[in-house]
């Protein structure tokens, strides 16, 4: 065993956190304030070369590592980024773009991937639908087979990335008889007749990600957009498992990080009865403790990572572990930094309560704590 | 980064496994000193005592450490606690000193040596203490009382903190040669003991002192050096815990199917799960880091959570394990409560936990 991160992928942390800094961090306020999506910084993400980093150089990508990935995500997280920006970075690069490296055609990967790795193109992926969050596999859209053409009906909800989206991949039912084995996934795009997205939903956190109700009323789209084969969809679900364990968490565990940092520099700062805060034993504990979910949580999730390099087949367990200790155990040192930052922590001056409201979506999204547990103790 | 072992470790382990498997499981040994000379003989072979055995750069021994140590810890804990108090321990915290040739000859024969360092008003503030030794020619003159020593009755030899004018400085004692003033069970897990002990103004030969110890960083090292016994002792006792339950989980029945069927019993095997994990990961990390100030900071993490959880997860077992937990069979209430011992000992989480802050603030340096 061996926990120490190469000098090499410490560098590059260092460069992300630089950039982000630098680049996206002074925007982040007033696109969380707007509610809006940054196209700017999205688009300099892919400049810097995060929205590819772990796809093949022939791409445009940056052919590394997942865990160098995961690294980079995790970085952002730290510098400052918001959890809205990193979602819709997380749907589009791991939810999407890989769906479509996978299991595209040699045709499908040349025509979306170049795109979606510059940010040229925003991609997303839909498989929650208003009655089948948890229980995907009760989904009700259909692809109806007719002729060279599928003909896709249904609607998907909490699309992030939804309202502004290029291209999408969406599951959808070939063979409704069926409950995982009758779904497939497409690709669809902007601007196909009968599919529209609906407009952004208002949320708690992650703001600047757009979230929204995509419809197909009678969407026809060429057969050639299937990806893999029909039936083949929940596994190809299935796989954005890891990314989702790993790289979609790991800006949140950066996040607390970034919230560590603050508390520390506020506790040394902000004086009561004479002294700085941070000679409180209260306050050194409650430092201590978001210190020790940042150190715990950053291991589960790298290890998630490092098997995927190593080529093994996807540990159900140990990503279900790791989903549920990021989003259950979260709650408590995010908001244990709020109350350290007294009156300011829950103002939006001080960005504390806006990690503690993106942070809310780690035990949803994704797959829900219960659904993690429920996952676990099957496999015990 | 490397989360798993190869495959040359993996051997070593399994060898150790093959050792562990010719232990008993209980602590019926302990009514037996002969026993546990023995089965401390059978360890000496092995690895554990002896790390010199390896040379190999493809081995981690850090990583194989802690897993044989977690591994002896979920077999028998009893057996645990006294070879890594009352040997290597000692050998830890004295590793960087001069030690006279009587002393080293009885460390190296694998004698019991029992750290006696508590005192009344005096734990983790060592600089308070009052037992004190003066200098008298070639003897010192050694008085004062030292509460909670552990396992008093498996030594052979204690080992007694002292202060000699502003420095720390430890004697080796027979143990024959301290007065018991009293000896009680441990409650929950009576096999073991705690004792109060007297030194009345008792004449110590120099070869027998080690010190005086002028290094600075000795009492964080000393405080340090138990939770390296405690952290991965504690992923074995996690282990142990977590395994009763959830074997129970799955024979039990209840309603017509096994009562891990229920969300309630499940989810909490779930969670134990989760905790388990997590604290596996950052114990690893712990015994793992050789940076001196990240290996102490990654001790305190681990210190606090590995040692909460395991109060947690053995709170769970007992509320799967039902009624059926308050049998002989099942561990994890002794395990309950020795996680609340593992918890007080060494720096006790809450006082990690204000040095962890400390650290992380600035305000304590390494
Ligand atoms: C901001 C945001 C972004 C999202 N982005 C996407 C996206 O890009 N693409 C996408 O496809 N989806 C997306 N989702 C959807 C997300 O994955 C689902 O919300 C999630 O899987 C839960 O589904 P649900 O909301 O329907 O809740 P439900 O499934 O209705 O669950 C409701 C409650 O019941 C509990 N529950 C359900 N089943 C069980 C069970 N068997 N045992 C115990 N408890 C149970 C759940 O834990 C939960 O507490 C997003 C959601 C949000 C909020």
């Amino acid at each position: 065993m061996d926990f120490n991160l190469s000098k090499e992928q410490r560098m590059f942390k260092r460069e992300v956190i630089n950039f982000a800094k630098k680049e996206i961090v002074p925007r982040v306020r007033e696109f969380e304030k707007k509610g809006e999506f940054d196209f700017e910084s999205f688009r300099k993400l892919g400049e810097f070369g995060i929205l590819g980093l772990h796809f093949p150089e022939y791409l445009g990508g940056g052919g590394a590592d997942v865990l160098t990935t995961v690294i980079a995500a995790e970085a952002l997280g730290e510098a400052g980024v918001d959890g809205g920006l990193t979602l819709s970075y997380g749907a589009h690069t791991f939810l999407c773009a890989d769906t479509i490296f996978r299991h595209g055609t040699k045709e499908q990967v040349e025509k979306y991937l170049p795109k979606l790795i510059t940010g040229e193109y925003i991609g997303c992926m839909g498989l929650s639908e208003p009655n089948a969050g948890s229980d995907v596999a009760s989904m009700s859209t259909v692809a109806e087979k007719k002729g060279d053409r599928y003909v896709l009906n249904g609607t998907k909800m909490w699309i992030t990335n939804g309202p502004i989206a290029d291209v999408a991949v969406i599951y959808a039912k070939t063979d409704p008889s069926k409950k995982h084995e009758g779904i497939s996934a497409f690709i669809v795009e902007k601007n196909t007749p009968g599919f529209s997205a609906g407009p952004p939903i208002e949320k708690m956190g992650v703001k600047t990600s757009q979230t929204s109700e995509l419809i197909f009323n009678n969407c026809e789209i060429p057969e050639e957009n299937l990806l893999g084969k029909e039936g083949e969809g929940f596994l190809m679900a299935l796989e954005t498992v890891e990314w989702d364990r790993s790289a979609l968490l790991a800006p949140f565990v950066g996040a607390t990080k970034y919230v560590l940092d603050r508390c520390i520099d506020y506790a040394k700062k902000r004086i009561q009865f004479d002294r700085p805060i941070g000679k409180f034993q209260a306050i050194k504990h409650k430092i201590a403790d978001i210190k020790i979910f940042y150190e715990t949580a950053r291991l589960l999730t790298y290890k998630i990572a490092w098997c995927k390099d190593q080529g093994r087949p996807i540990n159900h367990l140990e990503a279900a572990v790791a989903k549920l200790y990021v989003g259950d155990f979260s709650l408590k040192p995010t908001n244990d930094a709020m109350v350290l930052h007294g009156g300011n922590g829950y103002t939006h001056e001080f960005d504390i309560e806006r990690v503690f409201r993106d942070g809310r979506l780690a035990p949803i999204g994704g797959g829900t704590s219960d659904i993690q547990k429920v996952i676990i103790s099957r496999m015990l | 980064m490397r989360f798993d072992f190869n495959e040359k470790e993996r051997k070593i382990i399994e060898d150790f496994s093959y050792i562990l498997n010719q232990i008993p499981g209980d602590g019926s040994f302990l009514y037996n000193k002969a026993n546990l000379s023995d089965i401390i003989n059978k360890l000496s072979k092995t690895i554990y005592f002896d790390t010199r055995k390896i040379v190999d750069e493809e081995i981690n021994l850090n990583s194989i450490l802690f897993k044989i140590k977690s591994d002896l810890c979920s077999k028998n804990f009893y057996l645990y606690l006294i070879a890594e108090l009352g040997i290597n321990f000692i050998r830890n915290i004295l590793e960087d000193q001069n030690l006279s040739d009587y002393i080293s000859s009885i460390m190296n024969s694998k004698n019991i040596i029992i750290p006696a360092y508590v005192e009344d008003n005096m734990n983790f503030h060592l600089k308070e203490i009052t037992t004190t030794a003066i200098l008298n020619g070639d003897y010192y003159i050694v008085s004062g009382t030292k509460k909670n020593v552990l396992f008093l009755d498996w030594a052979d030899y204690v080992l007694l903190l002292a202060k000699y004018e502003d420095n720390l400085i430890f004697f080796i004692l027979n143990k024959d040669e301290v007065e018991i003033k009293s000896r009680e069970n441990l409650y929950g897990i009576d096999l073991l003991t705690i004792s109060e002990i007297l030194i009345k103004e008792k004449k110590i030969p120099k070869d027998r002192c080690v010190g005086p110890i002028l290094d600075k960083n000795f009492l964080d090292n000393f405080f340090y050096s138990i939770n390296r016994i405690l952290i991965p002792g504690s992923i074995g006792l996690m282990q142990k815990s977590f395994e009763e339950a959830r074997v129970f989980a799955k024979q039990h029945k209840n309603g017509g199917k096994p009562i891990i069927a229920y969300q309630e019993v499940g989810f909490k095997l779930a969670e134990m799960k989760t905790l388990l994990d997590a604290s596996y990961l950052i114990a690893a990390k712990a015994m793992n880091t050789e940076n001196k100030k990240q290996s102490y900071e990654t001790n305190l993490v681990a210190k606090v959570f590995c040692l909460e959880s395991l109060e947690n997860i053995a709170s769970s077992a007992l509320s799967i394990l039902s009624t059926y937990g308050f049998t002989d069979k099942y561990l994890s209430g002794n395990i309950l409560m020795l996680s609340k011992f593992f918890q007080v000992n060494g720096t006790s989480t809450e006082v990690s936990r204000v040095n962890l802050g400390d650290l992380c603030l600035g305000y304590k340096k390494i």
